[in-house]
């Protein structure tokens, strides 16, 4: 084709020549081209005829062409369409990520307890990159980091690499500032936990890049924190501005808020006096739980030793445990009160029906049962506030192991509280077919079941409710909720006054007294596990689970301290006055008016000296 | 009627001029509607920055820390606080007066 075209052209060039005797083609010399030249009007080459064969070709040669650039179009137009639309949209079209933070965790004060605040991720596409030493030395500075590990993780990968992850704000200016090309930002979520160690095991915490609850109520509420994460498709110009939305946007959905019963300031403070009781007393561990006996709220719930979420907790260790909840023990001697209830509700007995302990052990089955210090006879009323073994033993075999094994039931021993969190341990309270005599003996004085810290504050509920355990929560609650009976309400009555004098110059908790509040309550004092089976007789856990003001009970608060390692180690020496503190912050706090006129027993607190008495004014001094 | 053609000419390319601006202004408003929606979602996370430091500086540890140490304050108890008689204040019938005051 090319050389017939060739040829062709020769041919009409040689005629040309031929005609106008001349050695040059046919292109005007100079000017216009319609002057001096050739006038193509009179052109012999255009006056020449076209062969019709020829015509007819080129005809047909442009025909066809347009026919083919027809057939294009249609198929570019009709048949191919949806390919060459997404390839549009390819490049105008861009889809954002719209991201969703998660709930907060509030405090039934409104105080943040766990909050996500943004923080960019910043990563870098090396290939975009064209960095100079200083540059490069600027932007590990910015971003807190050795030149030789930015250079390491330039080198990871050409296309994209993670710089740094959930930066902070102003450092994210700094890294902009740089105007380095290539660096770009992903907007992420950081968790933070203002409250830090003193309510880390009640909120728990979430892993530090993903929005995924481990412990506590982050993982609890996981659902109703958890936010979902939207996106809308964009068109953009070339500066890379959003000139139009693509369809309805899918929006964001942010995490739900979470209102929680506890108050950070009791919290706080239980958690302080918690500190310092197991600091001061060298103890292993300590926790601490306040409710609210109207509501069943859970104001407080403290444990020592406690961690800091903020820096999330890799390794699993003791610290992490919420002990009020997950760690279960033998209650001791804090069981004692609802034998006696249940013995004065059967009317076996009445507050001063006197019982025979001396002198001073009991043998039931194979075991001696011992009072230690206490020889007398004494009356149900001393038996609970001198914390006698033999007396409530006698009680609680007159029972019925059924009746015994139904009022520990009912009072929620051996059962999982029924409380939004994860892990909550039941307990054991075997069934009492099996109970042998000397079984049901020791059970009376709280060995030989189990129940966790928190079991023990919320069966107390029932001397502060006149009879009725309240159900508990840890979501806050604000109106009074109904009961359930265990005990009748004369009965409960009857030991909460017995409670009374347990802190009193007589019974064992004089450390329990709370200035301005009159309080009741019951110590335990139990040998620790030893491995292998047994106990350890030079291993003690102190408890002390009370409430106040006595007349009207707002709140039950219970203390443990677990192996206290001085001399002390009695729950009235131990727990009492962490549970004196704590009771008069939390009825300050709640503005609770003081029952009692302030006289404070020399030995609370720790003073060395009686107070002088009549007082009036109290003032501080460092 | 040349005229008439040429005059709905005119119309036409000034009408197609009109619309293409008016596209160009329209894009240009929102771009600068998604600016303005952008900095607002910025303010936003930066004011929960804002309020968590907030928090972090009026949580229950740090205003206990700067009260015991720029303050000098102490937890009252029997063993650092110090009592005083009122004598112009009448005794009540349990013998004490029933002013407490800190």
């Amino acid at each position: 084709m090319v050389s017939w075209l060739r040829r062709s052209l020769a041919r009409m060039v040689a005629r040309v020549r031929a005609l106008r005797g001349s050695r040059r083609g046919p292109r005007t010399p100079r000017g216009t081209g319609y002057g001096a030249g050739v006038g193509y009007a009179s052109s012999p080459l255009l006056a020449a005829k076209t062969p019709v064969g020829r015509s007819k070709f080129l005809v047909a040669l442009v025909a066809v062409s347009f026919l083919v650039l027809l057939a294009r179009a249609a198929y570019i137009q009709i048949v191919g369409v949806s390919f060459y639309v997404h390839q549009g949209d390819k490049r105008v079209t861009h889809t954002l990520d719209l991201p969703a933070s998660r709930g907060r965790i509030l405090d039934r004060n409104g105080q943040v307890l766990a909050s996500s605040v943004a923080a960019p991720s910043v990563w870098a596409a090396p290939r975009e990159m064209d960095l100079s030493a200083p540059k490069r030395q600027e932007l590990a500075k910015a971003l807190g980091m050795e030149r030789s590990e930015l250079d390491e993780r330039l080198r990871e990968n050409n296309r994209f690499v993670w710089l740094r992850r959930l930066l902070d704000e102003p450092q994210w200016g700094k890294v902009q500032a740089l105007k380095i090309k290539g660096i770009y930002a992903t907007p992420e979520f950081r968790r933070v936990y203002p409250e830090g160690a003193s309510t880390a095991h009640v909120v728990g915490f979430t892993q530090l890049l993903q929005d995924r609850g481990l412990e506590g109520m982050e993982l609890h509420f996981q659902r109703e924190l958890q936010g979902q994460a939207g996106n809308r498709a964009v068109v953009k110009d070339r500066l890379g501005r959003v000139i139009d939305d693509v369809g309805e946007a899918n929006e964001a959905v942010h995490g739900r808020d979470v209102q929680l019963s506890i108050d950070a300031k009791i919290q706080h403070f239980a958690y302080q006096r918690l500190k310092e009781t197991v600091t001061h007393h060298r103890a292993n561990s300590g926790s601490a739980v306040v409710i609210d006996v109207q509501t069943g709220e859970v104001l407080a719930l403290a444990n020592y030793p406690s961690y800091d979420p903020s820096q999330r907790p890799t390794q699993v260790d003791a610290s992490l445990r919420n002990r009020a909840l997950t760690d279960i023990f033998e209650p001791g001697s804090t069981v004692k009160p609802f034998i006696a209830a249940m013995a004065l509700q059967r009317g076996q007995v009445r507050p001063d029906t006197v019982l025979d302990t001396s002198p001073g052990s009991l043998v039931v089955g194979p075991k001696v049962i011992r009072d230690s210090g206490v020889t007398k006879r004494m009356s149900v009323t001393e038996v609970v506030q001198k914390s006698s073994n033999i007396g409530t033993v006698r009680m609680a075999m007159d029972m019925p192991p059924q009746e015994m094994w139904s009022l520990y039931s009912q009072l929620g021993f051996g059962q999982k509280p029924e409380l939004q969190y994860p892990g909550i341990a039941s307990g054991k309270l075997r069934p009492h077919k099996t109970w042998k005599p000397v079984e049901q003996a020791t059970m009376a004085y709280g060995y030989g079941l189990s129940a966790s810290l928190f079991q023990l504050a919320r069966a107390y509920t029932v001397f502060a409710r006149d009879g009725e355990l309240v159900p508990v929560t840890l979501l806050k609650r604000s109106e009074p909720v109904a009961g359930t009976r265990v005990i009748e309400a004369k009965a409960a009555g009857q030991v909460r006054d017995m409670l009374r004098l347990v802190v009193s110059q007589e019974g064992t908790a004089r450390r329990a007294e709370t200035e301005g509040f009159s309080v009741g309550g019951k110590t335990g004092t139990a040998f620790t596990h030893r491995e292998g089976g047994g106990y350890n007789s030079d291993k003690y856990r102190s408890w002390f689970v009370g409430l106040a003001p006595i007349k009207n009970p707002r709140i039950v608060v219970a203390v443990l301290v677990d192996e206290p390692a001085t001399k002390q180690h009695t729950g009235g020496e131990v727990a009492a006055p962490a549970f004196s503190q704590i009771v008069q912050q939390v009825l300050r706090i709640k503005g609770v008016t003081p029952d009692i006129d302030v006289r404070v027993s020399p030995l609370a607190d720790g003073a060395s000296k009686p107070p002088p008495a009549p007082t009036v004014l109290a003032r501080r001094t460092p | 009627m040349s005229w008439l053609n040429a005059g709905l000419f005119s119309v036409l390319v000034a009408s197609c001029l009109l619309l293409v601006n008016t596209s160009h202004e329209a894009r240009l408003l929102y771009a600068e509607i998604d600016r303005a929606k952008t900095e607002k979602l910025r303010m936003d996370a930066q004011f929960k920055v804002l309020e968590a430091e907030q928090q972090q500086q009026t949580a229950s540890m740090n205003v206990q820390r700067r009260a015991e140490e720029r303050l000098r304050m102490r937890t009252p108890g029997a063993s650092n606080t110090e009592r005083v008689t009122d004598r112009g204040a009448a005794p009540t019938a349990a013998g004490t007066t029933p002013l407490l005051r800190r």
